[in-house]
């Protein structure tokens, strides 16, 4: 029964982890650089979707929609800005950028809102029961709306134009220049999806507790963990990975208490590393 | 008395030498050897494998297949740092150069177990390693003399041209105190007129009981400084001998024409 | 006033410690540390216990380094065959592990109420003028871990650690292991942590796992990132900018009354971010122009 339980707060851990995790390996794959502020996207998609829910008339959804539009553009605008001057410089550059990001992002939700614990404005729901498990309609919600962004990432990733380039660009990014490739519409392309999934991460998790200041923070080990077990620039990999860290965090609540819970995908992905240096399925778009 | 000439003209061997990268056979089953104080070219068309092979010996790649022998001890799988120890040096293709540190630097910091690099010697009122630092910088000096490089002591690394970085890289084997130097390519890229200085450089080396062995695309160096030369093509042995039996070697001229892709 | 200037001058010197050590391991060698919190932590947490066991206050500082160190050589060891990014990634992950332990660790270290009434060495010979006495003590300790950083920096081993800096393949093509180097390095960087967690731990006389975020590994960053290539007196000054930014606007909190305190905390750690990116993009921008 216990067994059960855990399945559910898994996959919804899951859900919510993926979808960042898509994020920071779309970007390392794309970009080649962990950007340690996409967790921060989370807490500002939260808070923004938050902000809009409470405004009258604005349900839910449209709060949640324009939240995560929002925090794209925001994320692609950034990097336009501020990452953009230094691309060729490297990968330490945009790594003491995004720690610098973190710090303004984070500081700037806590300074409009302040630490206070907030919840979104949706109805308590009654959990019902099918084929065996108890699950609310949040968690219904959660897992069914990241599994259709995640399709909709593959989609994207596979079929458009857009997604062709942003390939050729992880693979070969000097083939692809020289196939004429334009590399910085690729790179808003990319920072707008990754902030969105972030954003989209954010309001699911705030659905399955609550919103502070620091949402984005304390998934930032978490959801790199996932990127670097799925083999960073693996989007399929990601989405596994986040399954199976998941559900190490969620199980091991049966051996360990639940503080530690943060550590577990951490020591997880530390003892996969120490076998298998590059994560467990190949870097690969 | 035959082991010990055995051992001279084995000085480096090389058996059965594999490696692969995903579907591409770099190299395959090779096999040469190199006498003492001989210098041995190594040459054949791009992509043939030879610098993947000085990456082999150096240690700086592991082999999938394959024996190393050096100075009649197996070397192959051994780290790359131990195998420099043992005397066994290499230049790289491309210099690499310490950048921001001058070229005096970039050749006083290679010899072995100075005491100022023990954690130790910090704490000791430093009159051992300024003692140490004088007699190392006096070798450094000559090494520079030899490759004609001592005016650009003070100079850093970043600002020679490309020639001089070659010479860097020569001087910093020869500060290593080797008893046998891979070149890889010493001659690729440099002026025309520093070549023959280069060479002269070699010669010298030679001339004081050095082995090389050394990658080259210039024939001309190749016919006037080496006294066995080896052809590789698509990463096996194709042919080895005197220069002048390889440069009238007929299937030494297809392989650089290229066969049938 | 004076009191308080007393105190940023002791948390300075505290965090100069911290950065020193992140600038031989970085400024130095090359080594990305994203974790340096971690050492930091373990020192503070080591003195203090010590010190509640009766230890003196030269040995507990002694026993800091060590476990600090050992923790250093620990990571440095385990992460060799990683490639330079997940390493960036996993030394963060680590100095999150070890507060996550600390601040669940009830046995030895107090779990989230964290450790106090750390005793103050000579507290009965200075009280009245306790405050000065640390800030001079501390600022003699950073004077001599100064003068080492600056005699490793002269010394054959400053010139290996520079060496690998540029290009650790070569280190190894010359017969020196860079991966020996790079412990010793990463450790030495680990002490110095260790230490100014030490200081840290009897100043405050009370520590808690959440003063051992990860952003105080971000804060030194930014100090050593602010200097000149792994110059230890620009380190210093790294420090104290970034000490300023964050204690010394404090101060403002008198006059700026019209936000309060947890918008003006917020609002220092904007600055400090923001002002991290500024140095990032004018460093960094002038290497891609001359590249171009």
């Amino acid at each position: 029964m216990e067994l059960k339980f855990y399945l559910i707060s898994a996959l919804v851990e899951a859900s919510i982890w993926a979808l960042p995790a898509a994020g920071v390996t779309l970007i390392y794959g794309v970009l080649r650089y962990p950007n340690f502020a996409l967790s921060e996207y989370m807490t500002v998609g939260a808070y923004l979707a938050l902000a809009l829910a409470n405004l009258p008339g604005i349900t839910i959804w449209f709060a949640a929609a324009a939240a995560v539009v929002m925090t794209g553009i925001l994320a692609a605008a950034v990097d336009q800005a501020f990452f953009r001057p230094v691309r060729q410089a490297g990968a330490l550059p945009p790594i003491l950028l995004s720690l610098g990001l973190m710090l303004v992002l984070q500081n700037v939700v806590r300074f409009v809102w302040r630490n206070d614990v907030r919840e979104l404005p949706v109805p308590l729901v009654e959990p019902y029961e099918i084929a065996g498990f108890v699950i609310t309609s949040h968690q219904m919600a959660t897992i069914v709306c990241s599994l259709l962004a995640l399709f909709m990432l593959f989609f994207v990733l596979s079929r458009t134009r857009f997604g062709k380039a942003a390939r050729a660009i992880a693979n070969n990014p000097n083939l692809a220049l020289v196939a004429g490739v334009e590399p910085e519409p690729v790179y808003f392309g990319v920072l707008f999806v990754a902030g969105a999934l972030a954003a989209l991460g954010g309001i699911f998790l705030g659905l399955a507790s609550t919103i502070t200041p620091l949402i984005g923070w304390q998934t930032l080990i978490p959801i790199f963990a996932v990127a670097i077990l799925g083999g960073l620039g693996n989007v399929l990999g990601a989405a596994s990975a986040a399954l199976v860290l998941a559900a190490a965090s969620e199980y091991s609540l049966l051996v360990v208490q639940a503080s530690y819970k943060p550590a577990v995908s951490f020591v997880v992905l530390a003892l996969v590393l120490l076998v298998r240096p590059s994560g467990l399925l190949r870097s690969n778009l | 008395m035959s082991e010990a000439r055995a051992q001279r003209s084995d000085f480096l061997l090389v058996e059965g030498l594999r490696k692969q990268y995903g579907g591409l056979q770099a190299v395959d089953d090779c096999t040469f050897s190199v006498a003492a104080a001989s210098i041995t070219g190594i040459i054949g068309p791009n992509g043939a494998g030879k610098s993947t092979v000085f990456n082999l010996i150096s240690g700086i790649e592991q082999t999938d297949a394959g024996r190393i022998v050096f100075n009649g001890r197996q070397i192959q799988g051994i780290a790359a740092h131990r195998i420099a120890r043992l005397g066994l040096v290499r230049s790289f293709q491309t210099p690499r150069e310490l950048r921001n540190m001058t070229v005096l630097d970039n050749i006083m910091f290679v010899p072995a177990r100075q005491f100022g690099e023990r954690m130790v010697s910090i704490f000791t009122r430093g009159h051992r390693v300024a003692a140490e630092e004088r007699v190392i910088s006096a070798r450094a000096m000559a090494v520079l003399e030899q490759v004609e490089l001592a005016d650009q002591a003070l100079t850093l690394a970043v600002m020679l041209s490309g020639g001089q970085k070659k010479l860097l890289e020569l001087a910093r084997c020869l500060m290593a105190n080797p008893r046998l130097i891979l070149l890889d390519e010493p001659t690729a890229g440099v002026n025309p007129r520093l070549i023959d200085d280069l060479m002269g450089v070699v010669k010298r080396i030679h001339a004081q009981g050095m082995t090389l062995v050394i990658i080259e695309h210039n024939m001309n160096v190749v016919m006037s400084l080496c006294d066995h030369v080896i052809v590789l093509d698509r990463g096996r042995v194709l042919c080895a001998g005197t220069p002048r039996e390889v440069h009238s070697d007929p299937r030494v001229l297809e392989a650089y024409l290229g066969g049938p892709e | 006033m004076f009191s308080y200037l007393v105190a940023i001058i002791t948390f300075t010197g505290i965090y100069a410690m911290v950065a020193l050590g992140l600038n031989i391991q970085w400024g130095m060698t090359g080594l990305i540390n994203l974790g340096q919190v971690a050492f930091f932590a373990v020192g503070a947490y080591t003195a203090g216990l010590a010190l509640l066991a009766g230890v003196p206050f030269a040995a507990a500082v002694a026993a800091a380094a060590c476990l600090a160190g050992a923790l250093g050589i620990a990571v440095a060891l385990l992460t060799p065959r990683l490639r330079e990014l997940y390493l960036s990634i996993v030394r963060l992950g680590v100095s999150e592990i070890v507060r996550i332990i600390l601040l669940n660790d009830n046995w030895i270290a107090n779990g989230p109420n964290g450790i106090g009434g750390i005793p103050q060495p000579l507290f009965a010979r200075f009280h009245g003028e306790y405050g000065m006495f640390f800030a001079g003590l501390t600022i003699f300790v950073v004077a001599i871990l100064l003068w080492l950083s600056l005699r490793l920096a002269r010394f054959p081993l400053g010139r290996i650690f520079r060496a690998i800096r540029e290009d650790e393949v070569v280190v190894d093509a010359v017969g020196k292991s860079s991966v020996l180097f790079k412990v010793e390095a990463f450790a030495i960087g680990a002490i110095f942590a260790g230490i100014g967690g030490a200081f840290y731990a009897v100043y405050l006389t009370y520590i808690s796992p959440d003063m051992f975020t990860a952003q105080v590994s971000v804060y030194v960053l930014a100090a050593v990132l602010i200097s000149a290539r792994g110059s230890s007196v620009g380190t210093i000054g790294g420090i104290a900018l970034v000490a300023f930014l964050i204690e010394g606007t404090r101060l403002l909190k008198d006059y700026i009354t019209f936000i309060d305190g947890v918008e003006l905390a917020a609002a220092r750690l904007i600055t400090l971010g923001a002002a991290l990116m500024a140095v990032v993009l004018v460093r960094y921008r002038r290497s891609v122009e001359l590249r171009s």
